[in-house]
């Protein structure tokens, strides 16, 4: 491989492991917040993308306010989950409030499929698709779109997380919901908070990689797939380690296909995540979900 | 408005057939250190975790300053004046001191989630001035040095300091102390009875569960002893040190122990 393929490789793989960094900011907040791994957060990405595409090229609105409401309406989507699903059921164990979110993914899949049908579309680009060079490697300008949101999002949720007081408050319910209702805090509406924010940032991140990679109303599976990987490489502890696993995973799948060697080749790209998984849960050995909160 | 700023009315407590609590009829007067005494397992605790909200009462009555808060949940009642410190600090580890402090602002704060998230500037602004006010209350407890500090690296006698300055950062009417002198060394003891003078003077009733009888008996204008659950005796320290019932229960413990 010369270095200009590396750097083509790498850029692509930095791309696509922006996109798995948002995914998992998604699963980080809501596990730090309620314990629960939510596994309908590939979905919030793949609404982003499809409601999109539908106001964009079905009802003709605009970029900017399409994408403004393709957020909003997940994120609405992400309050009404907490609340119907999650809240109701709140004297469940936690292992069943993971399979309550399954089950919510399967529907939300299902349902987009009935509405939106099974073809991948394609929103328009952001700004055109007139690839720039940059040290000989090619790179497009929804690629950069979807690097640059990522490092924005991830700047503005670490603000927001602290040096905000609902940031503060969020925190305090994450690490003990008990000594965080003595001081005047809901964990209701922190959790609350939580999914919401982590549909917007889902959704965020479907609606600019769309024009890039595609989408359609499963994509949410294996995305989802990629951000559990990511998150649990920081223990679903850290946002800025579970944007780094992100990336880190995006690489190294790039650069497999690019050695195009043995057992690296593209069409074993998807199995180095779940071999990564396997890895991660051996040298975790079990820590991960059994960790209770310090009260 | 009542002269009491809490009353309980025949409040009982029933884990599965375990009566914790039975019948209890307490009245806690306004701007005064009242404690509430008795032997392991007699039942301190769970009052103090029924009147902050964190258990409900199987029957009976809670007054907070003449309302009705029986089903309340905790994080409202912290929010109209009642504070508690747990025995084990229960801090925000991963938080600095002054974040913890912060925290106790949270029903202070006016913010909506949306405007949090939107407006950075004004959220950050309003961040500012929260942990100005914070500082002032590192600094009534003697923390305002350790306000960078990660909050489990303190030590143990400062952690609990910590946790009275997060709830007085509540703006209590009512401050519960679990056990605040648990742990402590003698010199430490002392300036936690400073300090809780300190807290009354600024007009905040203080309400505290304590095995330290000196602590107590220097402190506390009115002593409440349970035992088993029921109240055994209530009167101020020279009444409880004659009183038979007391002595008896004190002296089974030693005995025992």
């Amino acid at each position: 491989m010369s270095v200009d393929q590396f750097l083509q490789y790498l850029i692509s793989g930095i791309t696509q492991g922006s996109i798995y960094a948002l995914v998992a900011l998604g699963f980080t907040i809501i596990y730090a917040v309620t314990r629960v791994i939510n596994f309908a957060q590939g979905e919030f990405v793949m609404l982003g993308g499809m409601l999109s595409f539908l106001l964009i090229s079905s009802f003709g609105i605009p970029l900017i306010p399409s994408l403004i409401l393709a957020v909003l309406f997940t994120a609405i989507i992400g309050a009404i989950i907490y609340l119907l699903a999650i809240r109701t059921a709140k004297k469940a164990s936690v292992v069943s409030l993971i399979i309550i979110t399954i089950g919510v993914s399967i529907f939300i899949r299902g349902f987009t499929r009935e509405f939106l049908g099974v073809d991948s579309v394609r929103p328009p680009f952001f700004t055109g698709d007139e690839s720039l060079t940059i040290f000989g490697a090619l790179i497009r300008p929804q690629a950069l779109w979807i690097i640059g949101t990522t490092i924005v999002v991830t700047i503005i949720l670490h603000l927001f997380l602290s040096r905000t007081m609902m940031g503060n408050a969020l925190k305090a319910s994450a690490i003990s919901t008990r000594a965080a209702a003595m001081v005047g805090i809901d964990s209701r509406v922190m959790a609350l908070t939580a999914f919401v924010i982590a549909a917007v940032i889902g959704s965020i991140g479907g609606a600019v990689m769309a024009p890039l990679v595609l989408t359609s109303y499963n994509v949410g599976v294996m995305l989802g797939l990629k951000g559990f990987v990511s998150a649990s490489i920081g223990g679903f502890k850290s946002p800025i380690i579970s944007v780094i696993g992100g990336i880190t995973i995006g690489v190294i799948e790039s650069l497999a296909v690019g050695i195009n060697w043995g057992p690296f080749t593209s069409s074993y790209k998807d199995a180095i995540a779940i071999v990564a998984l396997l890895i991660i849960l051996l040298i975790r050995s079990g820590r991960l979900a059994l960790e209770e909160r310090a009260d | 408005m009542s002269e009491y700023i809490l009353q309980t009315k025949g409040l009982s407590k029933i884990f599965g057939g375990l009566v914790a609590l039975d019948k209890i009829d307490m009245e806690i007067e306004k701007g005064r250190i009242s404690a509430i005494i008795g032997p392991n397992g007699a039942g301190k605790t769970t009052l103090f975790n029924l009147i902050a909200g964190v258990y409900s009462a199987t029957s009976g009555e809670i007054l907070f300053q003449g309302m009705r808060v029986n089903s309340m949940p905790a994080h409202r009642r912290a929010s109209i004046g009642v504070a508690r410190t747990f025995q084990h600090a229960l801090l925000f580890g991963n938080m600095t001191v002054l974040e913890n402090v912060m925290t106790g602002q949270h029903p202070r704060s006016q913010y909506g989630f949306l405007e949090a998230a939107f407006r950075l500037p004004k959220s950050y602004r309003e961040e500012r001035k929260i942990s100005l006010e914070a500082i002032k209350y590192l600094n009534l407890v003697g923390l305002g040095m350790d306000k960078d500090k990660e909050a489990l690296s303190l030590p143990l006698g400062r952690q609990k300091l910590l946790a009275i300055a997060r709830a007085l950062a509540t703006e209590p009417k009512l401050l519960l102390l679990d056990e605040p002198g648990a742990g402590l060394t003698t010199l430490e003891k002392r300036a936690l009875s400073d300090l809780i003078r300190r807290i009354i003077d600024m007009g905040i009733t203080v309400l505290l569960v304590e095995h330290d009888m000196p602590l107590v008996m220097g402190l506390a204008e009115k002593i409440i002893v349970l035992d088993s659950g029921q109240k055994i005796a209530e009167g101020d320290a020279n009444q409880i040190q004659k009183d038979e019932r007391v002595i008896a229960v004190y002296l089974g413990e030693e005995v025992e122990g």
